[in-house]
């Protein structure tokens, strides 16, 4: 399949297929915007898709990485990009850019200094949904707000588990093939022998 | 009329409990909710015909009848709100009872038992000869594995899977297991036999994080402890499984259809790469993981289940549900405990109806008394597991936040760990109740108790429990303790006694020692300033009342049935002498012998099984040769047979063990029977 050699997902991919575990195999790299975008757009253009303007997360406005940064990273990076980017310590040209900076990084420290939203804004983004678009969502705190944040969220724990019962039927196809040698496998070849 | 949505709201909207997710005005009556489409079920088989709108207004009926039931009776609330649809989902896919459904400790089972022909013994629910609060075998075929404890059910389903398997049958076994249960570690012994052996089973995790109990501190909701937690959170939002996912399907679509075991090996491949999210956790146990699914969508759980049914090899499966505690009911997903047990309230308001006593119970004694023994003393710690509100520990944990651990249901742990800090020094108390502790009585024996180690065990009811009935009866802990060799083993009668145990058991520093106290409130007696009590000699009993010819040597609150009974006795004439051993080991050796001595009959009376108190004490005498004589020796323990749930006292008549029947005991013993008889003829009156 040499077209799949294009995008870093489907390189692993391709590792996979052709030698299965070497030690150099490194995995996919943690969602670059090319493969989040072609996940968020369905998959079977996975190979070809170019994608739109990338947009940065929260996470790259404050420059601290999406996994294992904590309130205490998050804080100290929103104090960094507050300092740069406040309008009172900015050139008066890059005025207006640094006030839009400011006001993008302020968003990005409310949200992710919350946990809890924190981690809506993580499963959103895990559905390749949106990146700053939780603005005015996330600025009403009342009920209402949530609920639709969370329908969001939940319709696309069902793209997930589609994809995962569709992997189990295919599966099950093989699962009981000669190799299997669980005490399952035999019970069930045993069974169907004698039915 | 038209929602927001645009869709048709039903008319029965207009009254009963809106238990769905508009935020229209939900009205909550005293009285009974009409439940029109759940009247027409009995049973399972009644459901199979309904449509998916059918099923949800079903749901919505059943979780407005949970409520009215349990406001009424009181029991389990907010777990069995959040499995509603669940419930009504698995009936509806599966079979039962052919097909196995198994619930974990069996609390939330109210929804499952009002669907399987127990909907009219609701309001009987925990009482005397009613329906159980836990799931029971001989109560319904549709139980099928009795609970009670936590994290049982895999095991039990995987027994379920294997035995099918070699009859040679078809039926499916679904377990349903919480996230709390699952910090328990029965529940991965169990996960990776069934990887291992691959039986066709399915085991559903409901997630809704609360992994202790009470669901919360005093001070608010608890966050989880537990690195489990975490890892289920991050199982949301798992990225890089989902993103490989989508662009293994797309290839597959690309390639077409026929290729479908290319694509399992690579799907194979791929999850052995993706190590440290959270799902390749289960899938590394050999279980393959679907998930998160939204717990309260019934048609998502119903197209899972039925996809997962209709498979025909699947091996063990996993569903990750996420559910919400004390979902439909405002007041309960409101409050920080979540409604998790609740006494009798208003529907309306959500207000308990808590009886006022006038004294604190044991448990919160307890705390106080640990507390107090703490601030003078550095060294003391807590550790429970997973039960800071019934344990009273969360008193202890909003003073020391550092000193408290909550280590999840894990009694095993808890009692090694307990041990590791005592090797260093500290000076822990393991608050663990009497019939949890039975989970960690290896660690006890082997790594408390035959290293000496100064663990101090805090054994809570202990005895008979009242409506939790016989999983949570702490009826052996006097045997399981007494017979270890380095065990200090007592048993106060009143508050006032526990505050001073507890403070004994703190100066012990030699070896390990345990106490044990019951269920309920003190009776009354003067307290330490303060909640201090003060240390008593190791090893030395109590008299209360000066008598003659018959001694009653009570353990623990039994003295106080036996101080009741010689009233009664006192009645007929005959002063009898009750006695406090306080300690079972080691025995007050003094004061049996002065005992016998002085009397014609010693009764000793405990609130526990044979082997315990009465046992030591008759081993003792025998070897003293204080048997050798004209002295008769009577035990009063708990009967040989499980005691169902009841009321306290219902119970304590069932066991035989009332202040009347230990009178009548006296009396038949000194060969009076027409005084016996008098007396229970009284009590039964």
């Amino acid at each position: 399949m040499p077209h799949l050699a294009a995008s870093p997902a489907s390189a692993a991919f391709a590792v996979a297929v052709a030698g299965g575990g070497r030690a150099g195999f490194r995995p996919p790299p943690r969602a670059t915007t090319r493969a989040r975008a072609a996940a968020a757009s369905g998959a079977a253009s996975a190979y070809t898709a170019m994608p739109a303007q990338p947009q940065p997360t929260f996470y790259d406005l404050l420059g601290i990485s999406a996994e294992g940064s904590s309130f205490e990273d998050v804080r100290a990076a929103y104090r960094r990009m507050a300092r740069k980017y406040h309008p009172d310590v900015s050139p008066p040209d890059a005025a207006k850019e640094h006030t839009r900076r400011f006001i993008q990084v302020q968003e990005a420290y409310e949200t992710l200094s919350d946990p809890s939203r924190r981690t809506t804004y993580d499963r959103a983004l895990a559905r390749g949904v949106c990146r700053l678009a939780f603005s005015p969502a996330a600025r009403r705190h009342d009920a209402s707000a949530f609920y639709h944040q969370e329908q969001e969220e939940k319709s696309g724990w069902r793209t997930s588990w589609e994809g995962q019962i569709s992997e189990l039927k295919k599966r099950s196809t093989v699962k009981d093939a000669e190799e299997n040698l669980s005490w399952g496998a035999q019970m069930r070849r045993r069974r169907a022998e004698q039915s | 009329m038209l929602d927001r949505f645009g869709e048709q709201t039903p008319t029965r909207r207009s009254y009963g409990i809106s238990a769905s997710l508009s935020e229209r005005e939900a009205e909550y009556h005293s009285q009974r909710p009409p439940t029109p489409l759940l009247d027409t079920v009995n049973y399972p088989i009644h459901m199979k015909n309904l449509s998916l709108k059918e099923l949800q207004q079903l749901s919505d009926e059943l979780r407005s009848d949970v409520i009215f039931h349990v406001s009424k009776t009181g029991g389990h609330l907010g777990s069995s709100l959040g499995v509603v649809e669940l419930t009504v989902a698995l009936h509806y896919v599966f079979n039962t009872p052919q097909d196995k459904l198994l619930w974990d400790v069996g609390h939330q089972s109210y929804p499952h038992k009002i669907l399987t022909g127990r909907r009219d013994k609701m309001p009987t629910m925990r009482q005397t000869n009613g329906l159980s609060g836990f799931v029971k075998r001989s109560e319904s075929e549709y139980d099928s594995f009795g609970t009670g404890h936590s994290s049982t059910t895999i095991s039990a389903a995987l027994g379920m899977a294997v035995g099918r398997d070699l009859k040679g049958a078809k039926n499916n076994v679904v377990a349903v297991i919480g996230d709390g249960a699952m910090t328990a570690g029965q529940a991965y012994e169990a996960m990776n036999n069934a990887g291992y052996l691959d039986s066709d089973m399915i085991v559903i995790l409901n997630d809704n994080k609360q992994v202790s109990l009470p669901t919360a501190t005093l001070d608010g909701p608890a966050p989880p402890v537990g690195a489990l937690s975490g890892a289920l959170s991050k199982l949301q939002s798992s990225r890089p499984l989902r993103e490989l996912r989508e662009v293994a399907k797309g290839v597959t679509k690309q390639i077409g259809g026929s290729v479908h075991e290319i694509a399992a090996k690579v799907d194979e491949y791929a999850r052995g790469m993706i190590s440290g999210s959270g799902s390749s956790l289960f899938e590394e146990l050999g279980l393959y993981y679907i998930g998160p699914v939204d717990g309260h969508n019934i048609d998502d759980l119903i197209t899972i289940l039925r996809e997962v049914k209709g498979t025909k090899t699947t091996g063990p499966v996993l569903i990750h549900v996420i559910t919400e505690k004390g979902r439909g009911y405002p007041y309960a997903e409101r409050a920080s405990d979540k409604y998790h047990g609740v006494a009798k309230f208003d529907p309306a308001t959500g207000k308990q109806f808590k009886v006022p006593a006038k004294t604190l119970s044991y448990t919160n004694y307890f705390a106080e008394a640990l507390i107090a023994e703490a601030e003078q003393d550095s060294k003391i710690v807590a550790i429970h597991a997973a039960m800071g509100g019934g344990t009273g520990l969360n008193y202890f944990l909003r003073r020391f936040p550092n000193r408290c651990f909550d280590v999840g249901i894990a009694e095993q742990h808890a009692v090694t760990f307990a041990a590791g800090l005592a090797c260093e020094g500290l000076k822990p108390f393991c608050a663990i109740y009497s019939s949890f502790l039975q989970r960690g009585y290896d660690q006890v024996v082997h790594d408390v108790d035959l290293q000496k180690l100064p663990v101090r065990f805090a054994m809570d009811r202990a005895g008979l429990v009242g409506a939790d009935g016989p999983t949570h009866c702490g009826a052996f802990d006097v045997a399981f303790m007494a017979c270890l060799p380095n065990m200090v083993v007592m048993a106060p009668s009143d508050e006032a006694e526990l505050l001073n145990m507890v403070a004994t058991a703190a100066a012990i520093d030699d070896r390990p020692s345990c106490f044990r106290y019951p269920r309920g409130n003190g009776i009354g007696v003067p307290l330490p300033e303060n909640y201090k009590g003060t240390a008593i000699e190791v090893g030395k009993g109590r008299i209360m009342i000066e008598g003659e010819r018959v001694a009653l040597l009570g353990y623990g609150s039994a003295v106080q049935y036996c101080m009741a009974a010689s009233s009664i006795v006192a009645q007929h004439g005959l002063r009898v002498t009750v006695a406090d051993a306080r300690f079972c080991k080691p025995l007050d050796h003094a004061l049996i012998r002065s005992l016998a001595k002085s009397h014609e009959v010693i009764i000793t009376v405990e609130e526990g099984s044979i082997g315990g108190f009465g046992s030591h004490v008759a081993q003792f005498m025998a070897l003293d040769g204080l048997l050798d004589g004209k002295l008769k020796w009577r035990p009063v323990v708990l009967p040989d047979k499980y005691i169902d749930h009841g009321s306290p006292a219902d119970q304590l008549v069932e066991a035989g063990l009332t202040p009347s029947h230990i009178a009548a005991t006296v009396f038949n013993i000194l060969g009076q029977a027409r005084e016996a008889l008098a007396i229970m003829t009284v009590q039964n009156a």
